[in-house]
């Protein structure tokens, strides 16, 4: 005849069926978050990164590059002549007066 | 444009001398000088040619220009433009940023509330003042409120704001030649608009050599007549509204200019002469010698009118929307570029006495003549009988 399960025995068998159930659980919200997180973070990588090819979406001017390539510099501010202006005492070729 | 250009290649020089040819464009005067003669004619052509394109896409005053359109545009969607107009978008936006909205492209609605709001020759034909009601000065927008792509070449302005690019797209369209033009036809070119200047290539000995115009003469004496920097207009002095005749200040209330003339200009007249053509400038103007870059001055009494008891000029404070307190006749400034320089003065008259510490800060040789008369030459411009 056998013997009846120990309580005990049967109890523990409960209580490692529900750690497991949620070591799994916390494993599956960990890896929910981690997903969302990367969703967001992606969506927001591409969305930077293709906003220039939505109409109606432009870069404020404080922030934007300016970096057209113009013969006057791009940054650095103003820039200096290569020579400064020098005194002549011959006659002028032409004249720099307001307007 | 307006390009009148009957002598256009002026003065053809002789061996040493740069050919000059004179022209009128962009309301005012173009001077081109070219190191070669030889090569006077092409280097002409590509500085007509690029002058019509700026007008075409940056004038205020033509209905049919890309900035015009841009600007009916204004508080609608975006606006694409050309790759000129967006380099003049770009070049004024800089500018704005480099001297913190001292120069700033959305002051156009503040220059056509003071009475600015035709061509400058059309303002001078209400001599001898506009008797309408002055309109209370509007501070512009500012320039952040501009949303600019420049990958996609967007533009697109607020409602109620217009860009007024007349600060920076002449000295742009004079960069833009000269170093076009000098490529073109490898010597030497300088390219002078309305005093702004810009100069390309490999200049001739001794350097390009540029009188700088303006009236030392002081209060005591009115503007001094007989000189080539057409400063004929004293704040509230009651004088016709139109001050660029040298030969007519003091002359009266209807002592303006059409139909006048300086002596020394060699084209066309245009209506309203701005006096920057002078190749034989009065010997008592500084005359130096630039190699590269730019060099521009700016003032407040050659594009003058009269508007309700008051003698307004182009130079707004965008803060304002008024014209800055008058510290500053003139400023000239020699930089790696037309822009640059023209960036400077116009800078330096809005900020009035804080011009020299902002100046200083630049590092960029200016010379400044005050109300007075009285000169202050900074960094590395040349000092003038010890006005230093």
């Amino acid at each position: 005849m056998p013997l009846p399960e120990r309580p005990a025995a049967a109890d523990r068998s409960v209580r490692d069926a529900v750690r497991r159930r949620e070591r799994g659980l916390r494993r599956v919200g960990t890896t929910t978050r981690w997903v969302a997180a990367a969703a967001v973070a992606g969506t927001a990588v591409l969305g930077a990164g293709y906003a220039h090819a939505l109409p109606g979406i432009a870069v404020p001017t404080g922030s934007a590059r300016h970096d057209s390539g113009t013969s006057t510099g791009t940054s650095g501010g103003l820039q200096p002549a290569g020579q400064a202006p020098a005194p002549t005492s011959q006659t002028p070729q032409t004249q720099s007066g307001a307007s | 444009m307006s390009a009148t250009s009957a002598d256009a290649r002026g003065r053809v020089g002789s061996g040493l001398e740069p050919a000059t040819a004179v022209f009128t464009a962009l309301g005012t005067t173009a001077v081109l000088l070219t190191a070669d003669p030889a090569r006077a004619d092409d280097a002409l052509l590509i500085l007509r040619a690029e002058l019509a394109a700026i007008d075409a896409a940056c004038s205020r005053f033509r209905p049919d220009s890309e900035l015009s359109r841009a600007n009916t545009a204004a508080g609608n969607g975006p606006v694409p433009v050309s790759a000129l107009l967006a380099e003049a978008v770009e070049v004024a936006l800089r500018a704005a940023e480099l001297t913190d909205g001292a120069v700033d492209p959305t002051v156009g609605p503040a220059v056509v509330a003071l009475g600015y709001d035709r061509t400058f020759a059309e303002v001078a034909a209400r001599r001898p003042e506009n008797t309408e009601p002055a309109t209370a000065p509007r501070p512009a927008a500012g320039w952040r409120s501009v949303r600019w792509d420049p990958a996609l070449r967007l533009l697109r302005l607020p409602a109620g704001t217009t860009l007024d690019l007349g600060a920076t797209a002449k000295a742009l369209a004079a960069d833009r030649a000269a170093h076009r033009a000098a490529a073109a036809v490898g010597c030497g070119v300088l390219v002078n608009l309305g005093g702004d200047l810009s100069a390309a290539g490999e200049p001739p000995a001794g350097g390009w050599r540029v009188a700088i115009a303006d009236n030392h003469a002081g209060p005591e004496d009115g503007w001094r007549a007989g000189t080539a920097d057409g400063h004929a207009a004293r704040e509230g002095s009651g004088q016709a509204g139109i001050t660029d005749d040298p030969r007519a200040p003091n002359a009266g209330p209807q002592g303006a200019t059409v139909g006048r003339h300086t002596p020394l200009h060699t084209g066309p007249r245009p209506t309203i002469t701005d006096n920057h053509t002078a190749p034989n400038a009065a010997p008592r103007h500084p005359v130096v010698s630039i190699r590269d870059g730019g060099l521009a001055t700016s003032g407040t009494t050659v594009r003058t009118w009269r508007r309700g008891g008051r003698t307004l000029h182009h130079i707004v404070d965008p803060a304002t929307g008024d014209v800055p307190p008058p510290v500053w006749r003139t400023v000239s400034v020699a930089a790696g570029s037309c822009v640059d320089a023209n960036t400077a003065t116009t800078a330096a008259l809005v900020l009035g006495e804080r011009a020299p510490d902002w100046l200083r800060g630049t590092g960029l040789p200016a010379r400044l003549v005050r109300t007075d008369g009285s000169v202050l030459c900074l960094g590395a411009w040349p000092a003038e009988g010890g006005d230093r």
